[in-house]
């Protein structure tokens, strides 16, 4: 669990020891250290009560409306690789890793957080891949079967994509800590 | 409002990289439901039921296909069709398959079928030339919408085999001795052309006795069109030193480009 440090206060200034130095000449602007612009990140309860509220669509989603069109499709005779569990199972997991990615979100975990949701995203289609057809039979020795992973291979690309902002985000965090920050919650 | 930080050059490249996936996604969707909306628009445009039918050697070939209307705008590819028929023993009789077919819009195409039926095979294979028969049919068809999503049909029924020498019947029949020794033998030959072609040519059918030995042979020539039957009364001669009773008619039939053995027939 990442431990927030603690906010800046919108005046903060640089920290200085000016107060126990010996007072001095006042230094001109060129040898000044540049100020850092502050931010104010959103308290962890705010967050997190923001979070729950986030999961609510997220689990629609990603589980709920999609195990409710693989229900009503069985009962209209089709039927499909994906089963019910794997939606479940897929569905929760991918929605708490993007609630966790909210949360996290004015940290430097945000990082590696936005890494492991994308790669489960990525995980989850692929596997999705050699189960996604759906069938549905006519009667009479008659079937038809519609295959559409090629869809969710494209698809992919999106999360694929993510885990790169991901793996940006990280290098500019270990990087330059805090900068990212103050772009995304200064002011 | 406090100082803004200008975006350092990562942050910009994640954001950036996180513009081109909206847009991807976007993409992605839209062409996934232009697709579905062109395959949509694509109509079975008919069924040739009408085989154009060829022989040759011990193989008799329809010629059919099914017509496709790609009313949408985007083209269909690997439509394709395939059809397996089995005798009722379950060995496998004849493949029917297709060319794999691209069919751009706008465009009424005609995807051919080849089916072949190999009645040399075997003695039950021969047997469907004189005997009608239930046939075991699996068939599959393939299309593929804007290269994304694969429609597979699957049917299984049973093909009704018309034989083209249904109830055939070659029988010799009440003999009678003539003046130089030999005997003549009435030999009454039957059938229905129940099959898919028109049959010209020739039936040689010979007479053999118990022993093996040749008795007697003759020559008919067949003008039988498809629906109608043929029956006609021969005489052969027979030679006094060969007793047909318990002997066998062996029947080819040569024409159509076919030149086939019919299952030979018992004399009682």
């Amino acid at each position: 669990m990442t431990t927030d440090p603690p906010p800046i206060p919108p005046d903060a200034a640089p920290a200085a020891d000016g107060a126990t130095s010996p007072p001095v000449a006042p230094a001109t602007a060129a040898s000044a250290p540049a100020a850092e612009p502050p931010f104010r990140r959103p308290s962890l309860t705010r967050r997190a009560i923001v979070g729950v509220a986030l999961l609510i669509p997220a689990v629609l989603f990603w589980w709920i409306v999609p195990a409710r069109l693989l229900g009503d499709a069985t009962d209209l005779g089709l039927s499909s690789g994906v089963s019910g569990y794997w939606l479940a199972v897929g569905g929760i997991v991918l929605s708490i890793l993007g609630v966790v990615c909210y949360v996290v979100r004015p940290t430097r975990a945000y990082g590696p957080a936005s890494i492991a949701a994308s790669a489960a995203s990525v995980v989850y289609l692929w596997l999705l891949v050699p189960l996604s057809h759906v069938t549905i039979g006519f009667g009479s020795g008659t079937s038809a079967s519609l295959e559409y992973g090629t869809i969710l291979e494209l698809l992919a690309i999106v999360p694929a994509i993510g885990l790169a902002v991901g793996v940006v985000i990280l290098v500019e965090d270990l990087r330059h800590p805090d900068e990212r920050l103050r772009v995304e919650f200064g002011g | 409002m406090g100082p803004m930080a200008r975006a350092p050059p990562l942050y910009r490249l994640s954001r950036m990289l996180r513009r081109i996936g909206t847009i991807v996604l976007v993409a992605i969707l839209l062409y996934v439901g232009a697709a579905a909306y062109s395959a949509s628009q694509v109509r079975l445009a008919g069924l040739d039921g009408n085989g154009q039918v060829t022989t040759a050697g011990e193989n008799v070939t329809v010629v059919g296909g099914i017509s496709l209307q790609n009313g949408g705008f985007l083209g269909i590819s690997g439509v394709e069709l395939a059809s397996y028929i089995w005798l009722p023993s379950g060995t496998l009789l004849g493949v029917a398959h297709s060319p794999t077919v691209t069919i751009p819009p706008g465009v009424n195409a005609t995807v051919p079928v080849t089916l072949v039926f190999d009645l040399g095979l075997n003695a039950e294979a021969a047997s469907l030339l004189t005997h009608n028969a239930e046939l075991p049919v699996e068939s599959f068809a393939n299309v593929s919408f804007a290269g994304i999503a694969t429609l597979g049909i699957h049917n299984s029924m049973n093909y009704s085999w018309g034989a083209p020498f249904q109830s055939l019947n070659v029988t010799p029949q009440v003999p009678t001795a003539q003046s130089n020794g030999t005997v003549a033998f009435p030999v009454r030959v039957s059938y229905q052309n129940a099959g898919l072609f028109d049959e010209v040519g020739t039936i040689t059918y010979t007479v053999h006795a118990a022993s093996g030995m040749v008795c007697a042979t003759a020559q008919l020539p067949i003008d039988t069109p498809k629906g109608t039957g043929y029956d006609t009364t021969t005489t052969v001669y027979v030679p006094p030193s060969c007793s047909i009773s318990g002997g066998t008619v062996d029947i080819d039939y040569t024409g159509n480009g076919l030149a086939i053995a019919l299952p030979p027939e018992p004399i009682p």
